[in-house]
Order: C-alpha cells, then structure tokens, then sequence
C-alpha cells in the first residue's frame, strides 16, 4: 500500500495532464472532424412525430409511479418512410434535432445533466393496443418493431430497431411503434429525438459507414429530427370529507320546496314533533279507546362507506309515555311491554289495543324514499332497511323497550340501516298511541331523540 | 504504526452504526406506521343528540395495523373533519367534564393533559401494541348547542403525550338534531249513560228511558229494569247515586222501601236493587271490565231499597267500563188507591279526579 501512494505521488502530474489532454481532444474533434455523416440517397421521414403517455420529468420524490412520475413511460413514434428499410436507430438528445450534431447527454460530457435521468435501457416495444402498426401492405414483416423485429438498447440514450434479416419494411408507409418502459429526463425542457432507418439489418452493420454514435450514425436512408418536452406535472388535490347530514321535521317531504334537503327552510321552522290524539272543543286530547298517530319525517345523507345507522332513544326510562318523564311508571306504555307473544320485537296491532281498552305507545316507519334536491336535481340514492318492530304497516306499531338495547338503553335502539352512502334517503316516523277508560288525565309526553352514527 | 487499531475501531463503529439502522429500519417497519392512513371503521355514536344535552359518545375505530398506540387526540369541530384544517370550535360542545367510561381493544388509557372543551387528549402509562377494534366510551359531554352537523378528528401517536407526529387519522362526521317531543293529553274522563237497555257496553247503543210496571197485583210483584254504564279514569273512582220520588199518583203513594227488604206482595213497596235476583226472578249481575260494585242496600241478591240520594254503586279507583242493572219491584196492598202511579230517577254519577 504504501508503495502505490509512492508511485501515486510520482506520475499524478503525468496523469492529470494526460486526463485533461483528452478531455480537451474528446471534446473538439468531433466538431472538427469531418462528418461521418452519409445518406444513401435518403430523405427526410415526413411526417413523424413522438408522443409520450407521460411528460412528466422522472425523479419525482412525491408522485413515483404511474402518470406524473415520468417513468415507465411509452414514446409512440409515427413516421412515414420513404425507401424500405431493415432496421433504424433512435437516439435522443438534449441539444439538438439536427442530424450529426454534437448530441448532449451525460455519457459524453462530463458536467452536463441534461437530458439527465433519462433512460432507454429498459425500452420494449408495445404490444396488445400498442403494438405495431403500418399502413404497408404485404403480409406480415413489414412493419417496424413487428413479426421478427427486435429491439436493443446501446446506451441510455438510443434505441436500435431491427429486422432480423428478412422483414424488410415496405418504401412509402406510415409506421407506428411504441417504445415502453422509457424514463423520461428529470429536468423541465425541450429535449430531442432523432430517427435514422438503414439498409443493414442492424445500424451498427450498415455500410459503408456503421452507426457509432448520435454524431456518427453511419450511412442512413431516411432520418428526421424531432423535438420533446418535458413539462412540470399539475398535481390536483381534491379533499372529500366525511359528511353526514340529518334532520328530523313535522314538515312532510313534499313541503320542502325550497332545497328539498336538511337546508330547505321549513325544516328548520318546523321542529320535530307529534302530538297525539283529536279535537275536542280546543284541546287536542286521547279518545279512550280510539287510537291516534302523528308523523314526522327525516332524511338522511352521508358518504360513511359503512352506511349508517338510526338509533331511537326515548327519555321516558319505562319507554312508554309519561307524565313525569317515566321516572316512575308509563301509563301509556311501550307496545314492546305488553306481553306480545315473541317479544319485544314483535308488532302489534293499535285496532287490537282498542278493543282490548289498552294504553299503548309505538312507532311505525314508512317507506323509505329518494329526495330530489331542488337547486341542482340531482337525484337521492340509496336504501334504508327498516327494522323491526318498526317495521309493521297499516296499524302494526312496536316499540322495543328492552334495557340496554331497547329504546330505554343508552344508546337507544336501532330502527333502520343502510349498508352504503346515500343521499337524500327521506322517510317518515309515524307514533301511534290508544289510551284506555283507566288511563289518568294528564299530559304525557316524551322527548325521542333519532341518532344517526355512520361507520366511515 | 497506530494506524490499524484506529482502522479497526472504526471500521467497528462503522459496523456497529449499520446494525443499529437496520435494527431501526426493521423495528420501524413493524411497529411504526408513517405518516397518516385512515383509520378505518369509524364511527361515533351518541347516547343522544340533542343539542346541549350531556351525552354518552362512543367512539370506535380500527388500527390500520400494528403499531404502538401510546395516545390519541380527538377534537371536535364544527367545519369539517380534515386533518390540518383549521378547527373551529363547535358553539357549545364542552368535553371538560369527560370522564372516559369504557375502553375495549386498549387498556390503561386516561384523559391526559391538554385536553380542553373541544379536545380529548387520552394518553396511556406506555405505548401498547394495538391493531384490533377500538372504543372508548366517554361520560358527561355536553352536545353542541345547534342542530346541525359536526365533525371528531381523531389522531393516534405513538408517543404517550401526543408529541411527535401522528400515526394515523381518521375524521368522523355526526349530526346533533331536534328531539322529537310526542305529547299526547287525556283529559278528565267519565262515561256514563242510562237506558232501558246498553247493548254492547256502548253507550251511543243506548234505548228507552221508560218502565211500565202494568196493573199492579197484590199477589205479586210488578217488575222492571234499567241499566246504567260507568267508567273513568278519575283516580278516585266514581260514585252512583239515584234521586227521585217514590211511585205517586197525586196524593196517594206507594211508599219506598227504606232499608233493605225482600219483596213482599200485598204490602206497598217500590225499590230496586243491582243483582240478579230469584225472588222475585229478574236484573242481573254487574258485568264488564270495571270493578264497580253495587252498595249496601242495593247489594244483595232478592232484597231491595230505595231512598232518593242513596250512593247505589262505587268504585275507588279508575275503572274501566262497568254496566249495572237496576231490577225494580213494586208491589201493593189491597186497600192501594186506584189511579196511575208515576216516579222519576235520575241516577248521578260523581268522579273524584
């Protein structure tokens, strides 16, 4: 070891003098040298063009895959040819579009980045919607990139094309070929293509001149320049946030002209309520034996993925209706409470509890609905399950007053779902009661409290 | 000649700073979870959504995956669930008095420092490894005092203080809303009707108002009935009197009965009772659903009595619908005048409420 840094430090001048002596020569002489440019009689390929699926620059340290990433990125090249060909180069720089100029790229000048990032070394050629086209006719063969075509990668910077012998491209057709698998530069700029077709069955074999380089691609048939661009990705942010939207009213559906959601007016000026029972004289007041029902209607709109859940919770601990808020008993009492036969999930029947003279208090959901809203129209969507025992018609009430899980438990009880998002799901509440000859006087009441809980 | 050594201990450090990367990176990759993904299945369900009221809220979530959860914030804002966005305060909400009720999935969790009206800051002795369903029910949070709705952001951190950055997030949306108030009054309430007949305890069925005994016999009784149907809700029950005058045909009578008797023929009585009776044959017994009763003297089977403004039936509480059957008997001496003998009742029936 210490030998070498002995003879390090004897030939370093020699080395580095040397080093710059190329660097000076490998930088000059391709401009002064004469151009090993020749064409074979070739014309330009008119026209052509290169559209890239991403225009992203790569090195993206946010977006790393997919569209904005600037990798992975197909460059479907058009052109139309003039003479029949057996393969072609494509090479790109950073520079210039002109045919034997100097082409920019990190490989030839120590220094410059530009087109830096950029890489071909994974490039194949597309298949199923992006596979090969030509407007050739002739069969199979001749077109670029098709049966028996190939393709190789020299460097990062150029792509050879080739035919394998016998496929030769037909003279005068349009082809398309798309390249995948490109990573685009990582700066924001123009940067250039260039397209060269050969007799050869590979630009390094074409004669008299061999393709070497972008300022040496050999004797050509047709060429063309084109010029890309990288552009800065726009990013768009969209924030969806949890909604959900819920109102109860005493104002029936159609009445909500205005919005036709929670926001119409009438809702808000018509707070839930129900009172139950009929006319007499001034007062609004519970015929024995005679059953009353008052409606109220909600809707419901969330996006919680899970759907929602409307939960019933009554104030009145006995569940029913009372005049002291059910800290004792429920004189008009929960329909869930009255020894029905399967329990408290059953229905019953208020026609029934007249005949039988009982004092009894349920609730019936209606069908479910769609609203529409008016400023917009969109339409609402979804479904609500209605449960039971909230889920009779006609005069088939219930009213689950179980502890813990009836409308008595601390988080009430479950009367309707739905398993998705919806928007604008209206339905109606309908309570019913009967009170019978025994029944004291008195103002019963309870206050029900419909809790919406979503499962975002 | 010191150089080796120095090399060596180095190249030692150098060793030793890589396994302790990787045993980072590989710890990291375990427990740690960068930076924010949603906190799926969520949800919030209140115990009631009143504004102002003092509910009960649950909150449940699920980790997206194992990871140390060492203490989670959860705030309340009234526009919008996003995390970064400003928060503003929903008018009302007071979380101060939250008292941290239930926790399944996590153990050990308390309300920590910083927590505030708006904020519930739950904190735990030690970061715990955790990526199973989680709830905590928090006590005594007083509800928004609008309807409308509102939103929790909820963000856990592997630090037991909330300090760092966040693990994962998760906003939830929740409506406070009007309570439905039901109301239903029942008035004082009394039925009670009289005919000669009440079919189907109905009193809009009610027929006659009128008796006629016939030639009276001194061999044997003339009859009749009448029926009458109480009920109420006073909480006193009710009370059936009769008032009227005894069989007259100007200034002749036939007397009542003034305490309880059989019938007799041949000797002027006019009385009634609410039985049914055998002697002679004829009324009924009270039927229907109420519990109402006849009162002495117009109780027993085959005896009768009649004296304006006696209490003939009763009962002390509420009761349902009660029909009664008054069976009248008269019957006369020989020596009774001639003529058309006439009498009124008029039955009163007083709830005490």
């Amino acid at each position: 070891m210490p030998k070498m840094m002995s003879m390090w430090r004897r030939y370093k001048r020699v080395v580095y003098v040397f080093a710059v002596g190329a660097l000076i020569i490998g930088t000059y002489i391709p401009i002064f040298a004469p151009a090993s440019v020749s064409a074979l009689s070739g014309v330009q390929l008119e026209p052509r063009s290169i559209q890239m699926s991403d225009a992203s620059p790569s090195g993206n340290a946010t977006i790393t895959t997919g569209v904005g990433s600037g990798t992975n990125v197909s460059y479907k090249v058009t052109f139309t040819n003039t003479n029949a060909f057996n393969s072609m180069a494509i090479n790109f720089c950073d520079n210039s579009p002109i045919i034997g100029d100097t082409c920019l790229n990190t490989t030839a000048f120590p220094g410059e980045t530009s087109p830096g990032g950029m890489s071909v070394s994974s490039a194949a050629i597309g298949t199923g919607a992006d596979a090969p086209t030509t407007t050739c006719s002739g069969g199979a063969g001749n077109t670029v990139g098709g049966t028996g075509w190939s393709i190789s990668e020299p460097n990062a910077y150029t792509v050879y094309l080739t035919s394998g012998g016998s496929n030769t491209v037909c003279s005068g057709g349009t082809q398309t070929v798309t390249l995948t698998g490109i990573t685009n530069p990582t700066p924001v700029e123009s940067f250039y293509g260039r397209m060269y077709t050969y007799t050869a069955n590979a630009p390094a074999s074409a004669t008299p001149t061999a393709y070497t380089s972008a300022t040496v691609p050999g004797s050509y048939l047709d060429y063309g320049g084109i010029a890309l661009s990288t552009t800065q990705v726009i990013t768009i942010t969209a924030k969806v946030q949890e909604s959900l939207s819920f109102c109860v009213t005493s104002a029936i559906y159609s009445t909500w002209t205005t919005t036709g959601d929670c926001s119409d007016p009438n809702v808000a000026s018509h707070s839930p309520s129900a009172t139950l029972g009929s006319v007499v004289g001034t007062n609004v007041v519970l015929t024995p034996e005679v059953k009353s029902t008052a409606t109220d209607t909600f809707q419901l709109s969330t996006n919680a993925t899970g759907g929602a859940i409307l939960d019933m919770h009554s104030s009145n601990t006995c569940g029913g209706l009372s005049v002291n808020g059910g800290t004792d008993s429920c004189p008009i009492e929960a329909i869930g409470d009255f020894g029905l036969t399967g329990g408290q999930t059953n229905t019953f029947d208020l026609n029934t509890a007249e005949t039988d003279d009982a004092a009894l208090f349920g609730a019936q959901l209606g069908t479910a609905t769609t609203g529409t809203a008016v400023i917009s129209g969109l339409a609402g969507t979804g479904t609500l399950s209605n449960i039971a025992p909230y889920n009779g018609t006609g005069t088939l009430f219930g009213m689950n007053d179980t502890a813990v899980t009836g409308v008595v438990g601390e988080y009430g009880n479950e009367i309707a779902d739905t398993t998705a998002p919806c928007y604008l799901l209206t339905d109606t509440l309908t309570f019913g009661a009967t009170s019978a000859l025994t029944t004291p006087a008195g103002i019963y009441s309870t206050n029900i409290s419909l809790i919406a809980t979503g499962s975002f | 000649m010191s150089q080796k050594p120095l090399t060596r201990k180095i190249r030692q450090l150098i060793l030793v700073l890589v396994c302790l990367t990787a045993l980072g990176a590989i710890l990291g990759s375990l427990l740690g979870h960068a930076y924010g993904a949603n906190l799926p299945s969520r949800s919030l369900q209140l115990s009631d959504s009143t504004p102002s009221a003092v509910a009960t809220y649950n909150f449940s979530f699920v980790l997206p995956s194992l990871q140390n959860m060492g203490s989670v914030e959860i705030q309340f804002c009234s526009n919008d669930p996003l995390q970064g966005d400003v928060c503003d305060p929903p008018t009302g909400l007071d979380a101060t008095s939250a008292v941290l009720a239930d926790q399944t999935g996590v153990s050990n969790y308390t309300i920590g420092t910083g927590s505030d009206a708006n904020k519930l800051i739950i904190v735990s002795p030690q970061a715990t490894a955790a990526s199973d369903l989680i709830t905590m029910t928090f006590n005594n949070i007083t509800n928004p005092d609008s309807p409308g709705s509102y939103f929790a952001r909820i963000q856990t951190f592997s630090s037991i203080d909330t300090s760092g950055s966040y693990s994962d997030f998760g906003g939830i949306a929740f409506s406070i809303e009007s309570a439905i108030n039901v109301t239903a009054t029942v008035p004082p309430y009394i039925l009670f009707c009289t005919g000669i007949t009440i079919p189907n305890d109905n009193c809009t069925d009610a027929t006659g108002d009128y008796i006629d005994f016939g030639q009276l016999s001194t061999i044997s009784p003339g009859q009749g009935t009448s029926q009458m149907l109480a009920a109420t809700n006073a909480a006193s029950g009710y009370n059936i009197s009769v008032y009227g005058t005894t069989l007259t045909s100007g200034v002749n009578t036939i007397p009542s009965i003034p305490s309880s008797d059989v019938s007799r023929p041949g000797t002027a009585q006019f009385g009634f009772n609410l039985r049914a009776n055998t002697s002679p044959s004829g009324g009924l017994d009270p039927s229907g659903n109420g519990s109402g009763a006849p009162l002495a003297g117009y109780s027993t089977q085959n005896f009768y009595q009649f004296n304006s403004g006696d209490n003939i039936a009763s009962y002390i509480k509420p009761d349902y619908d009660r029909l009664y059957t008054a069976s009248y008997i008269v019957n006369v001496p020989p020596t009774q005048s001639a003529g058309v003998y006439v009498s009124t009742l008029t039955y009163i029936c007083v709830a005490t409420f």
